[in-house]
């Protein structure tokens, strides 16, 4: 039988958040992924890093030098970015933005995703990072992310559910 | 050489830049001995030095950052080489003992550099001689000292 495939609901289109990070970000430094990708085509300057622990470290040079810049990375790559969150961002007591695909709640995703799925809002919230939700505020979730990242200087995360963007 | 004269011969050869100096005995020592304001000490964040000096690097493209790295720091943030060609104002320096100092002087394996990457990796053979120095000073002031210079000389 085949599976029906559904989705969460999709919330703006692809070119109003682009426009949004091509307004405010001089960079966005990101690991590729399936539910960015029709975004990131938009998104005029990026940098496509290997591994989510570099793209932190990319970000928080760029902090250094008082710009801002975007990391997007999916969920499955927290694990590697958080010693290099810890280690610069958090210790020098800076602040940025992360956006993070949540990959493995849905049904019919692969069964490699479905433990970062059940994860990723607790493991964020257990590392005392500021979590805000895509899938219910949409561009407003982005918008307090950045206030949150930039003015008050925090480590916060837009949690991004298959289907609140187009692919 | 040891690893102080290292640090002190590549900070004189670059006088234009400014200095990111990777974790572990590069930034104790480089901080004990060699102090000064327009270097930034990483603490922490295993193998990111190079790429926090890539960010900077993409920031102000008209600012000389030099990087300063321990081989097995070079060895964790390898990932990241990829990206060095990318950039004309950024100098790599990898300070080679073949060994994780800071753990307890685990022997490390070798650094292998790819032909096409040779020409932005300057690897220093440094000796295992080490000092006891203590960590660097609290990361606020690092990154207090770090930033205000960058303002009193216009570069941010």
């Amino acid at each position: 039988m085949k599976k029906i495939k559904n989705f969460y609901k999709k919330k703006i289109s692809n070119s109003i958040l682009a426009n949004f990070i091509n307004k405010n970000f001089i960079n966005t430094y990101y690991v590729p992924d399936s539910i960015f990708s029709d975004l990131l085509n938009k998104i005029s300057n990026k940098t496509l890093c290997t591994r989510e622990n570099h793209a932190v470290s990319m970000s928080f040079g760029m902090n250094l030098l008082e710009k801002k810049s975007l990391v997007m990375m999916q969920n499955s790559g927290l694990g590697l970015s958080i010693d290099s969150l810890i280690g610069t961002f958090e210790l020098f007591k800076e602040g940025c933005l992360i956006f993070v695909s949540n990959r493995g709640k849905l049904q019919w995703e692969e069964i490699q995703h479905k433990k970062w799925g059940k994860i990723t809002r607790k493991f964020i919230k257990s590392l005392g990072f500021e979590c805000y939700d895509f899938n219910l505020n949409g561009l407003d979730a982005v918008k307090k992310g950045y206030y949150s990242a930039f003015k008050k200087k925090k480590i916060v995360f837009i949690i991004f559910e298959r289907g609140n963007l187009s692919e | 050489m040891n690893r102080v004269s290292a640090i002190k011969k590549i900070i004189k050869e670059n006088s234009k830049a400014v200095f990111l100096i990777s974790n572990g005995l590069s930034a104790r020592e480089a901080n004990f001995y060699l102090k000064n304001d327009k270097s930034f000490y990483m603490l922490h964040a295993m193998g990111e030095t190079l790429s926090v000096g890539m960010g900077m690097a993409e920031a102000n493209k008209n600012l000389r950052i030099v990087v300063i790295d321990g081989d097995y720091n070079a060895l964790m943030g390898s990932a990241s080489w990829h990206n060095l060609t990318k950039f004309k104002n950024l100098k790599y320096y990898v300070l080679k003992n073949r060994i994780s100092q800071t753990t307890g002087s685990q022997k490390l394996p070798s650094l292998f550099i790819v032909n096409k990457l040779s020409k932005y990796i300057n690897v220093l053979k440094i000796s295992d001689k080490k000092t006891k120095t203590p960590n660097p000073e609290n990361p606020i002031v690092i990154k207090n000292n770090f930033k205000e210079w960058l303002k009193l000389n216009n570069k941010i």
